[in-house]
């Protein structure tokens, strides 16, 4: 037996949006997530400093 | 991983049924609630150490950095050391997962000795920086929050030796990887954290 609705398809629901909190913390819900986290602060710190390197050497 | 997403309820529900334990949530793992909390207190430990660097820096005025220039070099290649660390890491969590005993043992060494090799480098980076913490106010600074993050790396340097010794036990298997979990989850956080550290203090400071 299934929960969920047992229509058409095209008729079913969209799966719920989690809450911001819930995102918030999704990268300490496991090593996996965390992993993923490091991985985007430094893509995102590389980018800060490529900006920064660029900007010292137009200035 | 997604086992660790499971609610408590629904992973023990073969064998535990009516009321969850006492000081027990249904919804959410002990380790998980306590890890969770922990980084959150953590964060905002950081939150202040960051706070009163940015004010003192702009109210007090002080020369920054007194004498010479930050080894932005040295501290980049740390970074880079452990952000390996992080890599390593995952790679113990998988081999865990896989029931791999050498890939868990391999990458928990490599983990403990990019982390010992990090905080010798920091060490050696303050023995060679040319002022104290007493120099000024934004180097009390300095030192408080490199300090603090390096604080955070002797933690997890224990809680990666801790991890060390049940692996090689045989304690840690598919079925019983939650305390390595929780190792690694700080480890990433320490490793976040010095990404921030060093983007804010040494590339935009």
């Amino acid at each position: 037996m299934t929960d969920g609705p047992t229509g058409e398809p095209g008729n079913q629901e969209p799966p719920a949006k989690q809450p911001v909190w819930a995102r918030l913390i999704a990268p300490l819900r496991s090593e996996d997530a965390a992993f993923g986290a490091v991985l985007r602060v430094a893509a995102a710190a590389l980018l800060v400093i490529a900006v920064v390197v660029l900007v010292r050497l137009v200035t | 991983m997604e086992a660790a997403a499971i609610p408590a309820a629904v992973a023990h529900d073969d064998h535990h049924h009516g009321p969850p334990e006492a000081h027990h949530s249904s919804k959410v793992e002990r380790e998980q609630l306590g890890i969770l909390l922990f980084i959150i207190s953590e964060l905002m430990l950081f939150g202040a150490f960051f706070a009163a660097m940015f004010f003192i820096r702009v109210v007090a005025g002080d020369e920054w950095p007194p004498k010479g220039d930050l080894p932005i070099a040295v501290a980049a290649t740390n970074a880079a050391v452990l952000l390996s660390s992080s890599v390593t890491m995952h790679w113990t969590d998988i081999s865990a997962r896989r029931n791999n005993q050498f890939g868990m043992r391999a990458g928990i060494i490599t983990t403990f000795l990019l982390g010992a090799t990090f905080l010798f480098v920091q060490i050696n980076e303050y023995l060679h920086l040319g002022f104290t913490p007493k120099t000024n106010a934004s180097a009390s600074a300095f030192f408080g929050l490199t300090g603090l993050h390096g604080a955070h790396v002797v933690i997890g340097l224990l809680l990666l030796f801790m991890s060390a010794v049940r692996i090689f036990k045989g304690a840690v298997d598919p079925k019983n990887l939650k305390g390595l979990e929780v190792a690694g989850i700080y480890w990433h956080f320490v490793d976040v954290m010095w990404i921030v550290v060093f983007t804010t203090v040494y590339i935009l400071g």
